[in-house]
């Protein structure tokens, strides 16, 4: 056997073991997914003007999803989830409920075109065939549902669903403001622009599923734990996260503003 | 989007599928790339070849993970055109690049078997792993996954180089005597 082979079959190993080693720096399995996030927002703003009280009406039998939304595969449009009258996007897929809460079980899900559906609790995804249960922690963490999805064109899961949009993008504290990552295709930057100063290191909040209280701390996924935090002083506009690029010797500089991402 | 969503997307053969791979695991991707070939342009070609053999795989292949499956095929591309430019760098070797150009003669009979053999050795590589304390077996993968450098698993574990490069020393002590002991001629 030959070293190459070595290093060949070295590619070949089991995935989970492949994802733990994921180096710093390097983009991890997003939880975010930005494009989906735009399109929910999207999303919830037509869908406010459409109905203003889209629970009381039951199921949407029509077909007609919202305008504008990114389409989902066969046909289906961003799946919305209602409870208690307030709608949550389908946010991304994880791999189980997180530890952090009390997720209790609120019962099953109704697909829009159900025959029965709870006035509660139903998925609007415009397609025939819906299953799953809810859980939730109004309690703690009332922006969030999840759902463990059990249907035909969904391999058994866990899905995140997400009322408050400031929930779905990776966002720190700085000086008593929350900052949102910007994503680095198209935004980051190769060199820091003038008059930026590193003020610390960014932390992860332990909770994904609430905002960060605690400063420098955030929900910050595909590996910016730890990166250094730049900001201009006198001037709190745009701040930059310093973002190593495996073995490129500069790193990059990610942008990131007091506004979330309402828009591309 | 999600990773399902993204593989419906390659089976309904919707070209959105190579948009989609490009903005949730083209960093990801370039990155894998560009620890192997250490040149943005050829990274850049491995990643848009990624999304190119994902295409050709799915459908028949419907991977429940999208980031290993791709950062996969990137790994393996890069390493072929590493090969490549490995052989071109030395010149006058014609001997390694007719060996480099016969390799893609080989019947594909022997492929099976090659195959098979690669599998076997996956899954041994996947047991010594898995027998190791987690620190470690993440400073290996680092190293020969991601092709990080020494002085990049120091600072990411907060060691110096020397003790990366010891540990990395034992660790492939261990892992020829685990080959001999599973049968791999080393």
């Amino acid at each position: 056997m030959s070293a190459e082979q070595l290093l060949y079959a070295i590619g070949d190993i089991r995935g989970d073991l492949i994802r733990e080693a994921v180096p710093a720096g390097l983009p991890r399995r997003r939880r975010w997914p930005w494009a989906a996030a735009l399109a929910a927002c999207l999303c919830l703003v037509l869908l406010m003007v459409r109905t203003t009280a889209p629970a009381e009406s039951g199921a949407d039998t029509s077909g007609d999803g919202p305008v504008g939304c990114a389409p989902f595969p066969g046909e289906i449009s961003q799946p919305l989830l209602y409870w208690q009258g307030t709608a949550y996007v389908w946010d991304s897929s994880v791999e189980e409920l997180p530890a952090t809460g009390q997720w209790t079980h609120l019962g099953p899900l109704a697909g829009a075109t159900a025959e029965e559906t709870s006035e509660d609790l139903w998925l609007y995804a415009d397609i025939g065939q819906v299953s799953g249960t809810v859980y939730a922690d109004p309690e703690e963490h009332p922006g969030v549902l999840y759902v463990l999805l059990t249907t035909e064109w969904f391999e058994e899961g866990w899905v995140r669903f997400v009322s408050d949009i400031r929930l779905r993008n990776p966002v720190f504290l700085y000086g008593g403001q929350l900052y949102y990552l910007r994503h680095p295709a198209g935004n980051a930057v190769m060199r820091l622009p003038a008059g930026y100063e590193p003020v610390g290191t960014l932390a992860n909040a332990l909770d994904p599923d609430r905002l960060p209280v605690q400063e420098l701390h955030g929900n910050l996924a595909w590996g910016y734990e730890g990166c250094a935090l730049y900001v201009k002083p006198g001037y709190d506009g745009t701040v930059y996260v310093e973002c190593p690029w495996n073995r490129n010797p500069d790193p990059l500089y990610v942008p990131a503003a007091q506004q979330p991402l309402l828009r591309p | 989007m999600d990773d399902t969503q993204i593989v419906a997307l390659y089976w309904a053969r919707d070209e959105a599928a190579l948009a989609e791979s490009e903005q949730k695991y083209g960093g990801y991707c370039r990155a894998i790339a560009l620890g192997i070939l250490e040149s943005r342009e050829d990274a850049a070609e491995c990643v848009n070849d990624t999304w190119l053999r994902a295409w050709e795989a799915m459908p028949p292949r419907r991977p429940s993970r999208l980031d290993t499956f791709l950062g996969k095929l990137t790994r393996n591309l890069s390493l072929d055109r590493w090969r490549v430019l490995r052989t071109q760098k030395r010149g006058g070797g014609q001997t390694e690049l007719a060996l480099s150009e016969l390799e893609e003669c080989l019947p594909a009979a022997s492929c099976p078997e090659r195959e098979a053999e690669a599998r076997d050795l996956a899954e041994s590589l996947n047991r010594f792993l898995e027998a190791l304390p987690r620190e470690k077996r993440v400073i290996f993968v680092q190293r020969y996954w991601y092709l990080c450098s020494v002085e990049q698993l120091a600072a990411m574990h907060g060691m110096g180089k020397n003790t990366a490069a010891s540990i990395l020393f034992r660790l492939r002590s261990q892992l020829r005597e685990h080959l001999k002991k599973e049968g791999f001629a080393v």
